[in-house]
């Protein structure tokens, strides 16, 4: 009974707000305007249902993608595929950093070796010299590393 | 939530449906799609190490096509079965930078059924900017050469 009786209470607020709005949607007495106004949710939630699905589409699933540096600017490549963040190598202005810290040749050996020859991304920015970037392709010969992965994003056939 | 008001006995068809929730509901899902999004997708491109490593690649008798880029940009290309060179072509460099088109284009005519290399190995020079070798992978792969390998200085 006691929810009957919110349950009339609430249909009567509400009736009581639809009235409200609709003499405020038509025009004031004496010329004055209401501050009331309607607003339609409905064409709202229309729009946010489609952003919803938009970015749900555009997810596809995928909530972690490989971490890139701030300061580096990729290379581009049309025939890339999908990457796995495992080990991570670094080629940064300071130079090699893995494992976030900066890394001489000996200590980038020794780190290769400990992460036991999982797939390896070389992140490098797409001005740096082939010079600064063979030590770590040579590192990672020398810690039994057969192939390896260069981090790109997606551009157009040349 | 949906509510039906009696009158004389008779129940009410209208229904009231009150938005809020729903809308509520769907900011937060936006709110967390947005922030979880992947906005600059990053992709890898495979290749092995040609030189310097322990094991040797898979049939060195197979025809392979060997890119060697010189510090003046000047790319030489040739097309080996073996330590045998069948094929040889020189691209100079068109405005200091290597010219791509003519890369294409060689490789392309060695790209022959007949003639169809298995692998492509890379021996870039000191340099030679990191984009231009990326650049030469996708050429290679665009031409159906899939098992890439890349020579440390």
């Amino acid at each position: 009974m006691k929810a009957r009786s919110l349950m009339a209470s609430a249909a009567s607020n509400s009736v009581l707000q639809t009235s409200l709005i609709r003499k405020a949607q038509s025009t004031g007495k004496s010329g004055k305007r209401s501050l009331l106004f309607a607003m339609n949710l409905t064409t709202l939630i229309d729009a946010f249902c489609i952003l919803v699905i938009f970015l749900l589409s555009n997810m596809q699933g995928r909530l972690d993608n490989l971490e890139l540096d701030k300061n580096l600017v990729l290379p581009a490549a049309s025939q890339s595929s999908d990457g796995q963040s495992e080990v991570i190598v670094k080629l940064t202005k300071n130079g090699i950093e893995a494992d976030n810290k900066k890394m001489t040749m000996p200590e980038l050996i020794k780190w290769l070796r400990q992460m036991g020859q999982k797939s390896l991304v070389i992140q490098a920015d797409k001005n740096s010299p082939y010079s600064e970037l063979s030590p770590i392709i040579r590192a990672a010969g020398i810690s039994g590393y057969e192939s390896y992965l260069f981090a790109v994003i997606p551009g157009k056939e040349i | 939530m949906g509510m039906t008001t009696e009158r004389h006995g008779k129940k009410d068809l209208n229904v009231e449906l009150n938005l809020l929730p729903v809308f509520d509901i769907l900011s937060v899902c936006i709110c967390f799609l947005l922030m979880s999004v992947v906005w600059v997708e990053v992709r890898t491109l495979e290749t092995k190490q040609t030189f310097g490593s322990e094991k040797a690649l898979p049939d060195m008798n197979a025809k392979a096509v060997w890119i060697e880029i010189s510090p003046s940009n000047k790319v030489s290309i040739s097309l080996k079965k073996g330590d045998q060179v069948v094929q040889k072509k020189e691209v100079i460099a068109s405005k200091g930078q290597i010219n791509f088109s003519e890369i294409k284009k060689t490789l392309l005519s060695m790209n022959k059924p007949a003639v169809q290399p298995s692998s492509g190995q890379i021996l870039p020079a000191a340099n030679t900017s990191y984009q231009d070798v990326m650049s030469l992978f996708d050429l290679l792969k665009t031409n159906g050469i899939q098992n890439l390998g890349l020579s440390p200085i």
